[in-house]
């Protein structure tokens, strides 16, 4: 916030807070100024990427992992979505320690949920012209 | 008539953004002006003389100065103009300050405001009559609500000053917030021990009148001549009688009844007196906890009094005095801390106030001095100390600083290592407030003395870990990271508001208060200690925080005013008050009840009832004068037909 | 009482659980919920930490079908999608943001979009904690509960109309109705760490940890939630989360539902309390001593009066 108020904008936008925050929105409720601290660092973290400054990528190809099997379905694929961000992280062994409780318990799927109806289509539709738009007005989607 | 109309540059607070020479100008066309000027500083002594130099020369009947606000500068005027032999009130102000030059950068649009309001000046004075005030008797004697440090310190000096006094307080003890203290910053002093003697010199003076337990029902009247209705609630003692010899509360078989003087920290008796110095020192029964008024069975107490002190068919009282003026000094209560939800809100019995922890150290408190846990009774090692807790809190609409919390603190963080040599204190602040004298250099001993770890950053959380202690969790922003700390107590330092009941109090007194229910001073800078009423003065944190030395000071302040009303035997009256024209009066009686003064009231006039104005009393506001449906009440300088003439010059321009 | 029911993605994966005892409760209060056809997912975080529109686009889609079911509230056992679809309808009064997610959609969203709530809420909402006793068969007195309610379900506060933000009371008052030993749980409100389990794994594992240990600490039997993130990282990463705060615990983490299903006498596999990592089978086999004792004490005071009569 002191960041914010002093300007120090190439600081703040590279700064890891910004991918580090949870959003659990604490700060917001007890900011003695009632600043709404949460929705200031979603700003920040907008800026941030339309800028192409992410400093923490790791989080951000979480994020990509994870619309592009809702993009493919319709809705979330676990699994899919793992996979995705091992490749796309290079952590190839993240959290296979747990896949096998998971999978004993049948908490993860093999077979990702579709959206039925063809309303996984009209899900890709809207990512996909969130995309174009946002190339059109020339920021990072 | 001949009107001089005099315009003010106020330096270049006016003359900056309004072009006085012209609106000097504009004025000699206005009606009956005779002359017309401007002036650098019409306040100041060669102004003055200036504006008595052009009455004597011009034969002016009537004066109009444009300038400031008439709060602060009529006053001046008005003795200038009757300096120069004119009346009094045969002078009109217009504000081209506040109202022109101050609020606008547009010296064309702001020369043309001003020349307007000038105008509206002008149409008003030439309406304008001479009055003359109405002198009337005063009654020398004084109210002083509430016995805390302050109202002491305003009834001794008073007392001394020979006014009879009348101190009401609404606990059964005077002394207020300062007897529960233990020690006082900066000089580490027993607070009883040097608050202690005050009070006794209240009980022993022949000029004070003392009504503990008591509370001020209503007030009537006006400066000099107030009513004041006190309600005295049962005691179920009869002090007369009561030597305090405490045999009573020895033998009380209700001994889980809860100990407001000691903030509740520990029970106490049904029948109690609430500390050793008490003043009165009398016995009070709870009347919510006592076996005998519950149940109708025990009577231990009336067995065991040597003097047969009680009673309990005892009935509330009502009292009523004759005073001339009225000392407000009800001091302050701590805010609803338990709102902090993220603290706690009041679940986690080791989380306390500021005032509860000086109740732990007080040797006349629960644990005779001892500091011990709440819940478990045993030692704290680590004491965590938390300021602005309804403090410079926005989010809960206590933007305002509490004022002397950081110092009370760094108090307690000394005496914490005094009592528990192994002990150590951390502080979460936001700021360090510390401008007092010896204050600073106190906060530092706090820190490099006694080795207190001031941690500036709030506190985000506290919750118990299971283990009986308590994870304090804040944010330390000098480092830039997140602390945990393991605390045995938690020290809250709760932020301050005006005592409960100041708004109705404030009401009563016909006085402003801010939302915060602090009374509102006269003006912020040169008068604190008066009120806009007449005759109310204030005294200690009722009107805004401040510590002992600067609650004192104002408690003597006080004092000198009510001592300066009192040296005069008469008072006048302003006579720009409301007058009722009989002819037109049908004694509907809407103005006697609109009056905020009551200063209405009906007559027999020829056979018919009237309605008639108390010229002492009434104020001049106007209430009146817009309700009366037969335009027979009249504003003396605010007639229909002025506000009328104003309004149609404002229309012309 | 009908609801348009938005399940969310996670109740056909990691949280079948949450959906079978979600839908099993329900069904015992007599409330109807009618799941949106063709809902897709709401974008979850990454949607809205990437975009505010397109997170938005993404929900509205469903409000959308929901108006077209003439729902008047959607009703969804997650607080994520919750938070999501509140965030998006309230944004959406907005006309200049309307106007740039219908940019995104395939046909403008219907003027009026229904309301959303917690399923949490809507039972509270038509279902009195005496209604709720009255399908009680099986109690759950004597078990020792800590509501734990994450971040999502009362913040922001405004928006969620959640009772106190710090401190909301709603799934004590539920499951005390069920006979449940509730403590002042003081964590109740912190984050576990949310979605950063796959990207940040210490720091949710000590966020999670640190909430576990005070659980433990506070001797209770299970940890209740409502949130199928939260319910992941306090139990299918309780060895992480031990391991960062170095105590080993033994925790079940129940969702609030499955509590409710037990005391409603449903089969625990009905509830897919057989999912859970953390084996709830000490807690079931104490509620089942608990009561088995209960009833051996009634019948030997019966057959003691019985004696005297």
């Amino acid at each position: 916030m002191r960041g914010v108020q002093l300007g120090l904008k190439d600081q703040v936008l590279n700064s890891r807070s910004l991918w580090m925050c949870l959003s659990c929105s604490t700060c917001s409720l007890r900011c003695p100024n009632d600043i709404d601290v949460a929705a200031v660092m979603e700003t920040l973290r907008h800026m941030a990427r339309k800028e192409g400054r992410v400093t923490v990528p790791k989080v951000e190809k979480f994020w990509f992992s994870f619309l592009d099997t809702v993009r493919r379905f319709g809705r979330t694929y676990e699994i899919g979505t793992m996979a995705l961000y091992m490749l796309r992280s290079m952590r190839v062994f993240t959290d296979v320690d747990l896949a096998p409780a998971a999978l004993a318990k049948q908490k993860l799927g093999f077979k990702p949920h579709v959206t039925p109806n063809g309303g996984a289509e009209a899900v890709g539709r809207i990512l996909k012209r969130y995309e174009e738009r946002a190339k059109r007005e020339g920021v990072r989607p | 008539m001949r009107i001089g109309v005099f315009i003010c540059h106020c330096g270049s607070n006016i003359g900056g953004t309004v072009d006085c020479a012209r609106v000097a100008e504009l004025a000699r066309a206005f009606p009956d002006v005779a002359y017309a000027t401007d002036l650098m500083y019409s306040c100041a002594e060669p102004g003055q003389a200036a504006i008595e130099a052009a009455i004597h020369e011009h034969k002016l009947d009537g004066v109009v100065v444009a300038s400031c606000t008439p709060r602060m500068h009529e006053p001046t005027f008005r003795r200038t103009v009757e300096r120069a032999g004119l009346n009094r009130y045969m002078f009109e102000m217009a504000n081209i300050r506040e109202h022109v030059s101050w609020i606008g950068k547009d010296k064309e649009a702001n020369t043309n405001k001003a020349a307007e309001l000038v105008q509206i000046a002008v149409e008003k004075l030439r309406r304008d009559k001479p009055l003359t005030a109405k002198s009337f008797d005063i009654n020398k004697r004084v109210l002083i609500i509430g016995g805390g440090v302050a109202g002491i310190q305003a009834a001794l000096d008073c007392a001394d000053g020979g006014v009879p006094v009348v101190l009401v307080e609404r606990e059964a003890t005077i002394g207020g917030k300062m007897a529960k203290l233990d020690k006082t910053f900066p000089t580490v002093d027993c607070s009883a021990c040097i608050l202690g003697p005050k009070m006794v010199d209240v009980a022993q003076h022949p000029n004070i009148t003392l009504y503990a337990y008591s509370e001020v029902e209503d007030i009537s009247g006006y400066v000099g001549n107030f009513t004041v209705k006190i309600r005295k609630r049962p005691t179920y003692v009869d002090w007369s009688k009561c030597t305090g010899c405490g045999a009573c509360t020895e033998k009380c078989p209700s001994k889980k009844t809860p100990d407001a003087f000691n903030e509740f920290t520990g029970p106490t008796t049904a029948i109690n007196i609430a500390f050793p110095q008490a003043i009165p020192k009398k016995a009070v029964i709870n009347a919510e906890h006592c076996r005998q008024l519950v149940k109708g069975k025990c009577g231990v107490c009336a067995k065991v009094c040597p003097t047969g002190a009680i009673n309990y068919e005892m009935q509330e009282e009502i009292i009523t005095e004759e005073v001339g003026c009225i000392v407000a000094a009800t001091g302050y209560d701590l805010m609803d801390w338990t709102v902090y939800e993220e603290y706690g809100g009041g679940r986690y019995p080791d989380v306390i106030t500021s005032l509860q922890y000086e109740r732990l150290l007080s040797a006349s408190g629960p644990t005779e001095g001892h500091i011990l846990r709440p819940s478990d009774g045993k030692e704290p090692r680590n004491v965590v100390f938390i300021q602005c807790v309804g403090s410079r809190d926005r989010s809960i609409g206590r933007p305002y600083c509490s004022g002397f919390c950081c110092m009370y603190t760094a108090k307690q963080a000394v005496l914490t290592k005094d009592h528990i040599p192994d002990s150590q204190s951390y502080v979460f602040y936001m700021d360090v407030r510390a401008p007092g004298k010896m204050y600073d250099e106190f906060t530092r001993r706090a820190i490099e003395e006694y080795g207190t770890e001031y941690i500036r950053g709030r506190v985000s959380k506290i919750y118990p870990d299971g283990n009986g202690r308590l994870v304090v969790r804040g944010v330390d922003t000098l480092m830039g990271e997140q602390v945990e700390i393991l605390a045995d107590l938690v020290v809250l330092a709760v932020g301050v508001e005006a005592s409960k009941g100041s708004p109705q109090l404030a009401e009563k007194l016909r006085i402003s208060y801010d939302s915060y229910g602090f009374f509102m001073e006269s003006h912020v800078k040169l008068k604190p200690v008066e009120t806009n009423t007449a005759g109310v003065f204030l005294a200690g944190v009722c009107q805004g925080v401040k510590d002992i030395p600067a609650s004192v000071s104002q408690g003597s302040a006080a004092a000198a005013k009510v001592l300066a009303l009192f040296a005069r035997d008469k008072l006048e009256n302003d006579p720009q008050i409301a007058a009722v024209d009989v002819k037109r009066c049908v004694a509907c009686g809407k103005c006697i009840r609109c009056c905020p003064f009551g200063a209405i009231k009906e007559v027999e006039f020829r056979g018919e009832v009237k309605a008639q104005v108390i010229e002492t009393v009434c104020q001049g506001c106007g209430v009146c004068t817009s309700t009366c449906p037969q335009g027979a009440i009249q504003l003396a300088h605010a007639t229909d037909n002025q506000i009328l003439a104003e309004v149609n010059a404002l229309c012309q321009c | 009482m009908n609801f348009a029911y938005y399940p969310g993605c996670s109740a056909a994966g990691s949280s079948a659980d949450y959906e079978m005892s979600t839908r099993a409760v329900c069904r015992a209060l007599k409330i109807g919920l009618q799941e949106i056809p063709d809902w897709n997912c709401c974008g979850s975080t990454p949607a809205h930490a990437v975009d505010t529109e397109l997170s938005a686009a993404l929900c509205v889609r469903n409000l959308d079908l929901a108006a077209r079911m003439d729902a008047a509230t959607v009703v969804t056992p997650c607080p994520s999608c919750l938070s999501n679809l509140k965030h998006a309808g309230k944004r959406m009064e907005n006309p200049a943001f309307r106007a740039r997610v219908n940019e995104l959609l395939d046909n403008p969203a219907a003027e009026k979009l229904p309301e959303t709530t917690s399923v949490m809420q809507a039972i509270a909402s038509c279902r009195t904690a005496a209604d709720i006793a009255a399908n009680v068969c099986k109690p759950l007195k004597g078990l020792k509960i800590a509501a734990y309610y994450g971040c999502l379900m009362s913040r922001p506060a405004g928006l969620m109309q959640f009772g106190d933000p710090e401190n909301p009371t709603l799934m004590e008052s539920l499951l005390s109705a069920c006979g449940a030993e509730m403590v002042d749980f003081p964590l109740k409100t912190e984050c576990c760490g949310a979605s950063f389990g796959i990207p940040e794994r210490p720091m949710t594992a000590v966020n999670s940890g640190r909430i576990l240990e005070v659980a433990a600490n506070m001797g209770v039997d299970a940890v209740a939630v409502a949130c199928p993130l939260c319910q992941m990282n306090l139990d299918l990463r309780q060895k992480q989360a031990a391991k960062a705060v170095n105590v080993f615990f033994n925790m079940p983490v129940l969702y609030y539902t499955q509590l409710m299903g037990l005391a409603f006498g449903f089969d625990p596999r009905e509830l897919g309390l057989h999912k859970l990592c953390v084996s709830a089978d000490p807690l079931l086999q104490k509620l089942d001593a608990l009561r088995r004792e209960e009833a051996l004490a009634e019948a030997k005071a019966k057959a003691a009066e019985g004696g005297n009569a």
